[in-house]
């Protein structure tokens, strides 16, 4: 039961907390949707905290004990320094719930439905995809063995080298190791917590990031925010005509890097920016939240860094243009950094 | 050049079949830049409408597909044009551009009925089905994974090589890692000069279809100390399988378990 209990709150609170350390709470700057907003950007944190160590943990041969502890840590100091803001600011980021509620329009409750649905759906029901060979089957090999990476997880077979079987995209983007974490932490098998138990949270936090992308793009009109998020669900669920499109992975492959990138990064890295534009400045809390997202970006997989630096180098030219500031462009590019030094290991990884 | 194009043609249909929403989301971005209110709308539109010429200008098509496996995953650029936000951006806008409530919501049944019936419906398609349990992996692979784990107990041997059809190889070490794979994801076997071309080709295909090889393969996976094969019992292997020791150790609906306890892993050097 306290297993469940530090699970919920793994899901919901400790983002929040996170995210509240560089998403601002005030009414002015992110309004109604503080809260999501900081939920968003926790997740993203989280994700992001674990990449470099995961790195480095397996190519130093460490085990997944070793990587989950030192993981927590980065964490807990994250948690700690988030509570120290809120009690000297007074200000308790959980109640910004208030916030969202109040002035809810239809459209939004309508939207939200639907997206609770399709989350309850996620729970429920199953869809099986042969990709999880290189995502889940790793983190059940690391779990059970407390190492990572010593074998080819789809086969159990040793390892030569790390370009067997693409493993190298797997090195320099561990996603699995997050997964392996997070089973280790809370005692739950890597595939029940993939096929599960996340399916249902990152449906909710798809969404959020199209409604905080709604909020930004129709400046603040709840109305037109649920409007907007109510035709992306529609839209999402209505395109299953090919395996390959954005909303068939974010509504079907949930659990998958590839999808957190398509339905978290992306539309996050838009939203951050088109208020960039809506500013008329990039400033320093963009860049941070810049460089969390890309970062996040290089966990989930080896592409999703490339594509999330390509948009956020896009989106930095077009909001430069826009605010007729070329220093859009110059914060931007120390963010794309670490996807580059990712893709130099990938590189390298894979000789 | 010409090889270029038809690879940036073949890509786009392969991620959009029909061209709909493709076509749709284009539209889309071209009405927001065009059309959108407020520059943050024009912003999205401007960066669509950047992101689908560099998709097609053969320059960068040719640079982005040295990163992406040679074009092979060239789709994977598509998700740089956000279609779906696209759509439901231009959507709200037209809905809202009239005040009068009834324009309105007729407005958006028109648009929500196009976006319907212009895509694939993931519900109707089948994109989900009735769970095995938590894991949901097919119930072939948890029968197995069961069948492996009980022979392991009753038996006390902890060695378990199997080979099995892609069904249960892509998904079995999902739920377990004390069962080693003869093959896992097809796709990602080991490199074919590993093996005899003729009999590897005749090992996948003998997972999906009748040939005259069976003998030929069951020989071999004995000696790649597979002690563990899953056959479907429309493949002619029986008497092949039970004269090489296996014995079946779980029926299933169309496929048999068979387990050799003879069968060892190979001796490690000293």
């Amino acid at each position: 039961m306290l297993q469940i209990i530090l699970f919920a709150l793994f899901l919901t609170l400790l983002p929040a907390s996170l995210g509240y350390l560089i998403v601002p709470g005030g009414e002015e700057e992110t309004g109604a949707y503080a809260l999501p907003a900081m939920w968003c950007a926790g997740f993203a944190i989280l994700m992001a905290l674990m990449h470099w160590p995961a790195v480095l943990a397996i190519l130093l041969g460490r085990s997944l004990t070793e990587l989950t502890a030192l993981w927590v840590v980065l964490v807990m100091l994250l948690f700690v320094l988030s509570v120290i803001k809120m009690l000297r600011r007074r200000e308790c980021p959980y109640m910004l719930i208030g916030r969202y509620l109040k002035g809810i329009t239809f459209p939004e409750i309508a939207a939200s439905a639907a997206v609770f649905a399709h989350a309850a759906v996620t729970a429920v029901f199953m869809h099986i995809d042969d990709d999880d060979y290189a995502f889940v089957a790793n983190a059940t090999t690391a779990v059970d063995t407390n190492r990572l990476l010593a074998v080819i997880g789809g086969t159990g077979k040793a390892l030569t080298t790390y370009a067997d079987e693409g493993i190298d995209r797997i090195v320099s983007s561990p996603q699995f190791a997050f997964y392996a974490a997070v089973s280790k932490l809370f005692g739950t098998r890597p595939a029940a917590l993939c096929h599960t138990y996340l399916p249902p949270v990152l449906t909710c936090l798809f969404f959020a990031s199209f409604f905080i992308l709604g909020y930004v793009l129709f400046k603040k009109d709840r109305a037109k925010t649920g409007l907007f998020a109510a035709f992306t669900f529609l839209a999402a669920m209505s395109s299953y005509y090919a395996p390959y499109t954005a909303g068939t992975f974010l509504m079907v492959r949930s659990w998958q890097g590839k999808a957190q990138v398509v339905g978290m990064i992306l539309p996050l890295l838009i939203a951050l920016y088109l208020s960039v534009v809506q500013n008329g400045e990039m400033r320093g809390r963009d860049v941070l939240i810049c460089v969390v997202l890309l970062e996040a970006s290089c966990l989930l997989t080896s592409m999703g860094a490339m594509l999330a630096a390509a948009e956020a180098l896009l989106l930095s030219i077009v909001a430069a243009y826009m605010n007729k500031s070329v220093r859009t462009v110059l914060y931007t590019l120390p963010a794309l950094l670490l996807p580059l030094a990712t893709a130099v290991l990938y590189l390298k990884v894979g000789g | 050049m010409a090889a270029l194009l038809e690879l940036i043609r073949s890509t786009l249909l392969r991620a959009d079949p029909k061209g709909i929403y493709f076509i749709l989301g284009a539209c889309a971005a071209v009405f927001l830049l065009v059309r959108g209110r407020g520059k943050e709308m024009r912003a999205l539109g401007l960066y669509s409408v950047i992101a689908i010429a560099l998709f097609f200008l053969p320059p960068t098509a040719y640079l982005a597909m040295k990163f992406m496996r040679k074009g092979d995953v060239y789709w994977r650029y598509l998700w740089l044009i956000p279609t779906v936000e696209l759509l439901a951006a231009a959507a709200t806008e037209l809905i809202t551009i009239s005040s009068k409530r009834m324009v309105q919501v007729l407005t958006a049944v028109v648009l929500a009925a196009g976006l319907i019936l212009g895509g694939s419906n993931l519900y109707r398609a089948g994109a989900f089905e009735k769970s095995t349990g938590r894991e949901k992996l097919s119930l072939m692979t948890m029968q197995t994974y069961h069948a492996i784990e009980d022979n392991i107990a009753a038996t006390g041997n902890t060695y378990a090589h199997l080979a099995a059809p892609q069904t249960v190889s892509s998904q079995l070490r999902e739920v377990t890692s004390d069962v080693t794979l003869f093959t896992g994801r097809i796709l990602n076997i080991e490199p074919i000069k590993t093996y005899n071309p003729k009999w590897y080709r005749n090992l996948v295909v003998l997972y999906g279809a009748k040939t005259d090889d069976e003998h030929k393969v069951v020989r071999s996976l004995k000696k790649q100390r597979c002690n563990y094969i899953l056959m479907y019992s429309r493949v002619n292997c029986d008497e092949d399988l039970s004269a090489k020791g296996y014995e079946v150790i779980l029926r299933g609906e169309d496929w048999n378990l068979w387990y050799n306890p003879e069968v060892q892993p190979k001796a490690k050097k000293e």
